[in-house]
């Protein structure tokens, strides 16, 4: 994995403490990468942090509320004053509340647009002149495979649909910055499973094309590459892990 | 992990991009085989790189025929025992306003592009279903989505997507992925021969202001080539520096 360039980057992952949070700090730490880690709670943040730096990675962890704008501006000042830049940045937060539409609040359609997307505004929102400065950056947002649609799921899969058009904008608007912007949207992680039982986690992984599901790690490895001073000339893309079920939806290309 | 000991067939890899891609993955440490159309460039393409130490041989063969690929992998498999790797690489384009487009111009295009990649995969897959073991990387275009004077090129590189999409799919199982590189405008010979204002035209149309180079291609190859791209199949990697996004 010599070919994915981040030793001395400093990387900034918001939304992430959990496991696939966990995987994508340990890659991104062991390629050389100084690790910050950011999320609303603070014992889940210690958690992670504690076991990324278990793995031998140096990592620092920040409990703020990541939608709101006055803390996330402080703590993207503070940690490019102290770190010297942020040259990437992971906005790796997710919030499952899907809801049928006749269960539906309007708190619950709230909820999901802003857990959702409000802290990859925010973060992009001060971390992008940063970045800008330095004519260097790597954006990496993740998103879901439920946005190609799922029943059951309008408000979730709105708000993940959401990350689709600010990536491309996004990617349109900073090409000339050096800067690349990107999406990993994960599929069926073995880790969110969890809640099934033998019988429906047999059902999942039976429809997966690879027949098997995914682990952080294969987020994390993705991840890396955008992340990655190799993927130069790459933005603005969407690509699915997710063991190939993207297929059976259009707009997967 | 990595693509350390793989075996890797790079068609079209007596220059440009297939030759930086099988290079690469040289470095990382796989064993690679050379292809290409024309002999002489095989010959000197293998002799270079048997030059820095690569365990390298070198196999001349027309892929729209499919004897000469089943010959081919037969005498890959029997260097090297096995192929891992296959990274379709192949290709031309006849560009032309659809009423000047000859029947050959489409034959020949869609023959070298999608033929090619059809007949190489069906020939390797086999070996690949034995290891349980398979990366087939297909280099289609950013072109793909249309564009005009394109009608041949652009039809044929569709085709690798839906080629890929059901590679995927059918061998999914079996521990082969198939993906899709789309490159957009790439600092090759083949850019490089075109007339100054062309050129300077088409680095305008860029959302960069820049052309990808072969290193841009050969290392996205190489990420989805890795054994830890596992969970990734059936997609279309684009490394057109956002040229996908609108080319209007």
């Amino acid at each position: 994995m010599s070919f994915f360039a981040i030793d001395k980057r400093v990387a900034l992952i918001v939304g992430a403490a959990d496991p696939i949070g966990e995987a994508i700090g340990v890659r991104l730490g062991k390629g050389g990468a100084s690790i910050i880690l950011v999320d609303t709670d603070p014992e889940k943040v210690d958690a992670t942090v504690k076991k990324i730096a278990d793995a031998g990675v140096k990592v620092e962890g920040k409990a703020i509320d990541i939608k709101d704008a006055a803390q996330v501006e402080e703590a993207v000042e503070d940690i490019s004053k102290r770190f010297g830049s942020i040259d990437i940045l992971i906005n790796a937060e997710d919030y499952i509340n899907c809801k049928p539409i006749s269960d539906a609040s309007v708190d619950d359609w709230v909820g999901a647009i802003n857990n959702n997307l409000l802290p990859i505004f925010l973060f992009s929102r001060y971390v992008v002149p940063k970045m800008q400065a330095k004519k260097y950056g790597r954006i990496v947002n993740i998103s879901e495979i439920t946005y190609l649609g799922m029943p059951g799921t309008s408000n979730y899969a709105a708000a993940k649909s959401g990350i689709f058009g600010f990536t491309r904008s996004l990617a349109l608007e900073l090409a000339k910055d050096g800067i690349t912007v990107n999406t990993v949207i994960k599929g069926d992680i073995n880790i969110e499973r969890k809640e099934l039982s033998e019988e429906e986690l047999q059902k999942a992984t039976a429809a997966i094309p690879v027949k098997r599901l995914g682990m952080p790690e294969d987020i994390a490895y993705a991840v890396s590459y955008f992340a990655s001073d190799t993927s130069n000339y790459t933005t603005g893309q969407m690509l699915f892990v997710c063991g190939g079920k993207s297929m059976y939806s259009s707009m997967s290309i | 992990m990595g693509i350390q000991g793989r075996v890797a067939l790079i068609t079209g890899s007596g220059s440009g991009i297939g030759k930086r891609t099988a290079e690469l993955m040289a470095e990382n440490g796989a064993k690679i085989v050379i292809n290409d159309v024309v002999k002489d460039k095989v010959e000197k393409t293998v002799d270079e790189f048997k030059a820095k130490g690569f365990e390298v041989i070198g196999e001349a063969c027309d892929i729209t025929n499919r004897d000469e690929v089943t010959k081919m992998v037969e005498n890959i498999v029997k260097a090297f025992g096995k192929i891992d790797i296959l990274v379709n690489n192949a290709g031309m384009e006849r560009a032309g306003a659809l009423r000047k487009l000859t029947e050959e111009d489409w034959d020949i295009t869609i023959n070298v592009n999608l033929k090619g990649a059809f007949l190489c995969s069906q020939a390797v897959h086999g070996y690949m279903v034995e290891n349980r073991f398979g990366r087939i990387i297909n280099i289609a275009s950013r072109a793909w989505l249309g564009g005009p004077g394109q009608a041949p090129y652009s039809s044929a590189k569709a085709g690798m997507v839906g080629l890929t999409r059901t590679l995927a799919l059918e061998l999914g199982r079996r521990g082969i992925t198939a993906n899709c590189i789309a490159p957009g405008l790439i600092d090759t010979p083949l850019f490089q021969a075109l007339p100054e204002k062309n050129k300077k035209f088409l680095i305008s149309k860029q959302p960069t202001g820049k052309l990808g180079s072969v290193d841009d291609v050969g290392n996205a190859v190489m990420f989805l080539a890795d054994e830890e791209a596992s969970f990734i199949t059936g997609q279309v990697l684009y490394v057109c520096g956002g040229r996908s996004l609108f080319s209007g």
